[in-house]
């Protein structure tokens, strides 16, 4: 049966939302997908702001990795603000994040950031570094980890946004947010452990905290925990996102 | 009696599409339920009943999506599907007169006719009409270990909003929890689809384990000690179990695999193409031919002059491969058994359409080689990935790869350019859906509006249509129900942020659309997935 024989023609979809977006999708080892939306407000504030510049192209970037060390692939220059296309993606098992720029003679512009990807490893791995667990001591580590997170949440809370004692006089209504999040865990005494490839300091009894504000979008944070021999190593990934609508 | 030195995970993954009409009386997809009901779930719950009066040994896993199992339970397509039987039954006794002075032909007629006829029985009688409480009952006699699935199907690794993953994943464990009474411990990625990330959502809902094809275990980081013959944690504390490459290929493979011998029956070859059209008529679903379930050719060869079909050389046929599928497996366990040590395990998942629909002797097969495992041998056992991790609680901690097992084995079935342009709505309504979700009203009729939107955002996601679209056969009918979905999503979403729903509109969707009637759209919401996030943090 197709749709005439439905008796109903196929309902229309919207060609455009307003609502500014960009998406990455992975299709394979080396290629991803991507749409995007520009609204026209967001291009015309955009030019504004490179001083007037309507010769100003838009460029979607490739970027590799994530935070500081994070490092260009390439840039592709786009016509439509609406649009689809595919983009490649040298590295496997690697994670990538698209932005949208507008790129003038005196200065660019970021208009849209992409959620993060990782593409598949694409082979087997050359890492033979082995660790056993069963699954109730991984939840075990996860319901600790939930145990300290809830501890941990109300004082953050607390420190950050004291109760005011009176009613505050009528103003204007202003909300300011950011976030942190603090990574925290414990290793072996002696070993040496790094996050995202920094080593960082480490008690004596192993234990080691960090805070980072956290910015919007997914972060990966890398541990690695290297024995005082350096014969062993041990990897833990965490990937944190945050949205903000 | 001598231990057995492995496992052989047999796994049938129960799937079809949300296919439901009212509002017309004959629907060509949806024979797609009613040839599957006839052809795969009857026969295999016939057999497994068999297995269980002959106390055979038999421990099989078993996905049954909540689409599937929800159309398995709806009264109209019961109905229907109780129609459908009569007719075929009606046209199976035209089919015995037609054929009485053909005897190669009018022992197939009978054997379609007493097919029919004991499958009404079977389904209207002995199961009620409801075959998920019939497999339930093989879950609680010990046959089988169901495992859950996505609430409709959706391809996870596409989905970049984390709300769509979650809701996915939670709707599928409620519905699984409500119809067999118990926390699932597997789950049944659609398509095997695994994108880093999907396992925590995963250990959210208590999911112990999944299954991957073989190079979403055998690319982990770091390796895989056991290659895909034992399972790996993910960080997360979920088992992936790898599919096994030689048992899918004896199986799947369209050239060496068992379903294309000759003495099997040709699947194409259907009388609704060979007699007189008025004839078939009546039992055809559109108005052009199709297929009616009778159908009286073996596969034959490579040619198009067909030969009737055999049944007893087909059984025989099958009984031979069952063997051979057994020895195959017990050759691999001994030669495993040199390297491991521990049991080795053998995941084989299939398609469980293939038995019964694709391959018309694959419940036969299944039966002969449950039987031979059980008094033919003592090298395999039987076991489920459930068992086999109680048994071996310690495993390797590896994160898995992205991994489907479509074509080439990533998303490109999925993401191609004549299904890519779904991607952006599903993302639109994903999004527009997790800020719907963050609403709360006592007004019943804004609470209806806003579960019929999630209702319609999760069967917009089904993996199904975009799968239609790339196989190019029916593309028109998966291109309508996604703009269907979208549109009504839009719709109902326009109306819930202006205040004013249309209680007619509503009801008619409601009416049509109906799966999960107990839904909550606030599964979609983003507090939910904050809570995950606090999770991984």
């Amino acid at each position: 049966m197709n749709a005439h024989e439905h008796g109903s023609a196929k309902p229309p979809l919207p060609e455009r939302y307003g609502t500014p977006h960009l998406v990455c999708l992975v299709k394979n080892i080396h290629w991803a997908y991507v749409f995007w939306e520009l609204t026209e407000d967001q291009l015309r504030q955009a030019v504004s702001a490179l001083g007037g510049d309507h010769a100003a192209r838009k460029a979607l970037r490739v970027w590799k990795g994530q935070g500081p060390e994070r490092q260009i692939v390439c840039d592709v220059t786009v016509e439509s603000p609406v649009g689809a296309q595919y983009l490649y993606l040298p590295d496997p098992g690697s994670c990538y994040q698209i932005e949208m720029l507008l790129i003038g003679a005196n200065g660019t512009i970021t208009l849209l950031s992409s959620n993060f990807v990782v593409t598949p490893f694409g082979g087997v791995s050359e890492e033979e570094d082995e660790q056993w667990a069963t699954i109730e001591q991984l939840y075990q580590q996860y319901e600790a980890s939930v145990r300290r997170t809830y501890l941990a949440s109300p004082q953050r809370w607390h420190i950050s946004s004291p109760m005011p004692q009176q009613p505050l006089p009528a103003q204007d209504l202003n909300l300011t947010l950011d976030t942190e999040v603090i990574i925290y865990g414990r290793a072996t005494p002696g070993a040496a452990v790094y996050i995202q490839g920094e080593p960082v300091a480490v008690k004596q009894d192993g234990s080691f905290t960090l805070r980072y504000s956290l910015r919007e979008g997914c972060s990966i944070f890398p541990i690695k925990a290297v024995s005082r021999d350096g014969s062993q190593v041990r990897s833990v990934v965490t990937l944190v996102t945050k949205e903000t609508y | 009696m001598t231990e057995a030195k492995g496992i052989l995970a047999i796994i049938l993954h129960a799937h079809l599409p949300y296919v439901r009409h009212p509002e017309r009386e004959r629907t060509l997809e949806e024979l797609w339920l009613f040839e599957a009901i006839t052809e795969t779930y009857l026969p295999l719950l016939a057999m497994f009943d068999r297995i269980v009066q002959d106390q055979v040994p038999c421990r099989i896993t078993m996905s049954i999506t909540p689409t599937l199992g929800s159309m398995l339970q709806d009264p109209l397509l019961v109905e229907r599907y109780v129609g459908h039987l009569n007719r075929l039954i009606e046209l199976a006794e035209k089919e015995l007169e037609r054929t009485r002075f053909q005897p190669q032909f009018y022992a197939l007629a009978q054997m379609y006719h007493e097919m029919f006829v004991r499958g009404r029985e079977a389904f209207v009688g002995k199961h009620g009409g409801n075959l998920v409480a019939a497999f339930a009952r093989l879950q609680d006699q010990g046959v089988l270990e169901i495992i859950a699935s996505g609430a409709t199907h959706g391809y996870l690794p596409l989905m970049d909003r984390p709300e769509a993953v979650e809701a996915q994943i939670s709707v599928g464990v409620n519905w699984y929890r409500e119809q067999f009474h118990r926390d699932p411990e597997g789950f049944w990625l659609p398509e095997c689809g695994y994108a880093p990330g999907v396992d925590l959502v995963l250990r959210k809902h208590g999911i112990k384990y999944t299954i991957l094809d073989t190079h979403g275990v055998m690319h982990s980081r770091p390796k895989p000690r056991y290659a895909m013959f034992a399972p790996i944690l993910s960080p997360a504390g979920v088992a992936f179990f790898g599919r096994d490459l030689e048992s899918s290929k004896q199986v799947w493979s369209s050239t060496e695999g068992y379903p294309g011998d000759y003495n099997y029956r040709d699947f194409y070859r259907d009388i609704g193409y060979d007699l007189d059209y008025d004839y078939v008529r009546p039992y055809l679903y559109s108005d052009h031919r199709g297929h009616t379930g009778i159908k009286y050719y073996k596969i034959t060869g490579r040619t198009d002059d067909k030969q009737p079909y055999c049944r007893e050389a087909a059984l025989e046929t099958a009984a031979v491969h069952a063997g051979n599928f057994m020895f195959n497996r017990e050759k691999q366990v001994e030669y495993l058994c040199l390297h491991m040590d521990r049991e080795p395990i053998i995941t084989a998942p299939y398609d469980a359409e293939l038995f019964g629909h694709w391959w018309f002797e694959g419940p036969q097969w299944l039966e002969y080689l449950i039987r031979k495992i059980a008094f033919d041998q003592r090298t395999i056992k039987l076991g489920t990935p459930g068992e086999y991790l109680k048994r071996y609680p310690v495993n390797q901690v590896a994160q898995p790869s992205m991994s489907s097992w479509g074509y080439n084995g990533y998303n490109e079935v999925w993401l191609d350019d004549c299904n890519a342009w779904i991607y952006r709505h599903l993302s639109m309504i994903a999004r527009a859906m997790a800020e719907l979700a963050n609403a709360e009203t006592g007004d019943d009729l804004l609470y209806r509006a806003l579960n019929q939107a999630a209702r319609e955002v999760l069967l917009a996601q089904s993996s199904d249509w975009a799968f239609i679209m790339k196989a190019g056969t029916m593309t028109e009918y998966a291109v309508m129900r996604t703009h269907q979905h979208v549109e009504r999503f839009w719709q109902l979403e326009r109306q819930i942020r202006s205040g004013r729903v249309d209680a007619q509109y509503l009801a008619d969707l409601e009416s049509k659309d109906n799966i999960f009637p107990n839904l909550d759209y606030r599964v979609f919401r983003l507090g939910t997935v904050a809570e995950i996030l606090a999770q991984i943090s």
